[in-house]
């Protein structure tokens, strides 16, 4: 027995290890809560002030070389500057009246989703380690009150949702990528889809054949998948491909959210009592 | 003890550069898999046992920071190495080129092993042509930066190809 064991032992020993290896990982794809681990803790927290302390190296670095150093063109900037403000001055004045205006009709409607959410600004501090998938991580946890599920916005619009929190970090999967679905909506007809990513966009999907949608629409959330609530922007279609038979229609949607350019984003929190 | 310590202060760092330093230098959604490298390495010269732990651990290191779902990293470099390890006797492990080639079909073998995974597992249908639109980049990318490895372990190779062959090496210690 234990000869057959000694022989077999390389063998064994990979088959153990691969079979651990694949019940861990099918273990996690089962688990619903709580899905941030103890290991991902922990390597987290080890790499928490390494990646703070690069990001405001690099800041530092920036500010100084555009502050004090590439001032080649400060003057002419700082006379058309000076220009545009006086007439953003007088712009101010009629957006503000407008903007009045706004509140009092949104009071009006009850339309109250977006005041009844407490938004959490936090930066962008790492991209995802691979150029398979769209994560990226942040710095603000579940100290900070952040759990897993909570949507992520910025003010072009949806950027993700929050899959893994540490209590200084918290990962966030961007709708780009491939794993995200969103429940939307058309803006202008009300048509019901699912927003897929496909890596660099996404796509609009179950929409009917008969359907009316055209490049140009905006889409938004319809609030119905429980993660994002209802009316943030998500993209706009871009094609609109129908073939000869099938039940639906292709669509694709660009991002409303540049995610080349995700610095800063807030993380909606609970709703207000 | 020392040694353990120095390969966990490594992975920590190759990560480190991999998630918030190579992307600030390389096109958007393109980035080298250095734990990836130091995988196909270790399959080159460690133990079964050990390199197969270390490879497992640096897969799950890679979780932390990719994708969505722990442990698919980890079972992959797992495989990975095994692959590379049945494989190594074949070939004259001291030859530089081999780590080259290694790094690009590993690559390869990675996109392979991460669709078959997802496939059967989650929902791979979308990830398919993200997979194909980048796997020779990255490849081409990864051997790359397996030749600024080499570079960087000169003294350690000419270390080992000094020493008597150990045919014995790849028994747990």
């Amino acid at each position: 027995m234990f000869d057959l064991l000694r022989k077999y032992r390389t063998v064994l020993l990979a088959a153990v290890m691969v079979l651990a290896a694949l019940l861990l990982y099918s273990q996690n794809l089962r688990r619903a809560e709580e899905r941030t681990n103890l290991f991902e803790r922990l390597i987290l927290q080890i790499m928490a002030p390494a990646q703070s302390g690069l990001k405001t190296a690099i800041d530092r670095i920036v500010g100084i070389w555009d502050r004090y150093l590439w001032l080649v063109e400060a003057e002419e900037d700082n006379l058309l500057l000076r220009e545009e403000n006086r007439r953003l001055r007088s712009e101010l004045g009629a957006l503000q009246e407008l903007r009045l205006t706004n509140e009092r009709l949104s009071k009006l409607l009850d339309f109250r989703d977006r005041q009844a959410l407490t938004a959490l600004p936090a930066q962008v501090i790492t991209e995802d380690a691979t150029s398979w998938f769209r994560t990226v991580m942040i710095d603000k946890g579940s100290d900070a009150g952040i759990r897993e599920g909570m949507p992520v916005v910025v003010a072009e619009g949806v950027a993700g949702r929050i899959i893994r929190t540490a209590p200084n970090q918290a990962r966030v999967l961007l709708i780009t990528d491939a794993s995200s679905a969103v429940a939307t909506l058309i803006q202008r007809n009300r048509s019901r889809g699912v927003c897929r990513g496909s890596g660099t966009g996404l796509t609009f999907e179950f929409a009917l054949r008969e359907e009316d949608i055209e490049v140009g629409d905006q889409i938004i959330t319809s609030g119905h998948g429980g993660v994002f609530p209802k009316g943030l922007p998500i993209g706009t279609v871009v094609r609109v491909e129908r073939e000869e038979y099938g039940m639906f229609q292709q669509v694709e949607v660009a991002p409303a959210v540049d995610f080349s350019r995700l610095e800063e984003v807030l993380v909606l929190l609970e709703e207000n009592p | 003890m020392k040694r353990g310590a120095g390969f966990f202060l490594l992975s920590l760092l190759l990560l480190f550069l991999q998630v918030a330093v190579l992307p600030r230098l390389l096109p958007d959604h393109l980035k080298p898999d250095l734990l990836l490298l130091v995988v196909a390495y270790l399959g080159l010269n460690q133990s079964w046992l050990r390199g197969g732990l270390c490879s497992w651990y640096l897969g799950s290191l890679e979780d932390v920071f990719a994708g969505s779902d722990f442990g698919l990293f980890g079972i992959t470099f797992l495989l990975i190495f095994l692959m590379v390890k049945t494989g190594a006797g074949r070939f004259n492990t001291e030859n530089p080129l081999l780590l080259l080639l290694l790094a690009f079909f590993v690559t390869m073998v990675k996109g392979i092993l991460l669709s078959i995974l997802l496939l059967l597992f989650a929902d791979a249908g979308r990830q398919w042509p993200l997979l194909l639109h980048i796997i020779l980049p990255e490849a081409v990318l990864n051997t790359l930066f397996a030749l600024l490895f080499l570079r960087c372990l000169p003294r350690r190779r000419g270390e080992r190809r000094s020493r008597p062959q150990n045919l014995s090496r790849g028994l747990p210690s």
